[in-house]
């Protein structure tokens, strides 16, 4: 795994604005112990965060809610990122 | 740093470099070498850091085993004498899209090693992504860069 990203991020160019640009090379790959691969969450990850976020908040609601709320606002994740996602859960069980 | 990023053919989005650099605090853990040792036997390091780091972070089981694997065998290498272990015991790039734990991980690692009397010092690199930025990193512009 840690090869296959390394082979995509290889000579990889990064823009910053303004016209500057840096060129991952393979020097600098080198120098990294791993390169570490961090997938997206899926529905389930969602679920669990949602229910511990909630948790911190000190409300108790059932994981039945939970799930339902994460249900409600799964798209809101895809598209705006956990977040987001987590703001909107909060908001709706903070004005319940 | 906000990487975006365009690869060959295909364009896509590193949303987040996250380069951990991990450097033991030279005045408290290495006073001396005699005293060194002394430290280790104190308290000697329990790589328990995967089972902490899967309690805070959602989801990303792999690439905590990932970075437990090479902190254990960097931390070998140190203790057998590599001088660039004993400097930098690793570096990692945390790849993936926003949201999904990359930062969480960093926070996760940088307060497990602060149990073992490590410092860490957080540089967020996003807030440096011009280069008028880097300048408050170094308190004062450097000669012959012009504004």
């Amino acid at each position: 795994m840690d090869t296959a990203v390394r082979k995509t991020l290889g000579g990889a160019k990064i823009s910053f604005g303004g016209g500057r640009t840096f060129r991952i090379t393979p020097e600098f790959l080198s120098r990294i112990d791993a390169v570490i691969p961090f997938r997206s969450l899926g529905f389930e990850d969602l679920v669990e965060i949602a229910n511990r976020e909630i948790r911190g908040l000190g409300v108790n609601i059932s994981y039945e809610t939970v799930y339902e709320l994460t249900q409600k606002y799964y798209p809101v994740a895809r598209e705006y990122g956990v977040r987001y996602f987590l703001k909107k859960i909060q908001e709706d069980v903070l004005t319940q | 740093m906000n990487l975006l990023g365009k690869a060959m053919g295909y364009s896509f989005t590193f949303e987040d470099e996250q380069k951990t650099m991990v450097q033991g605090s030279q005045s408290e853990t290495v006073p001396s070498t005699n005293h060194k040792e002394e430290v280790k036997a104190d308290k000697p390091i329990v790589w328990n850091f995967a089972d902490y780091a899967k309690r805070v972070v959602v989801g990303q089981d792999h690439a905590i085993e990932t970075i437990q694997k090479v902190l254990i065998a960097n931390s070998k290498l140190a203790d057998l004498g590599n001088p660039r272990r004993q400097r930098i015991l690793a570096s990692f790039l945390f790849v993936g899209p926003t949201g999904v734990g990359k930062t969480e991980t960093a926070k996760a690692l940088a307060g497990w090693l602060k149990d073992y009397g490590y410092d860490y010092l957080r540089i967020d690199a996003n807030q440096f992504s011009d280069r008028e930025a880097v300048w408050t990193l170094r308190l004062e512009r450097p000669l012959g860069v012009r504004r």
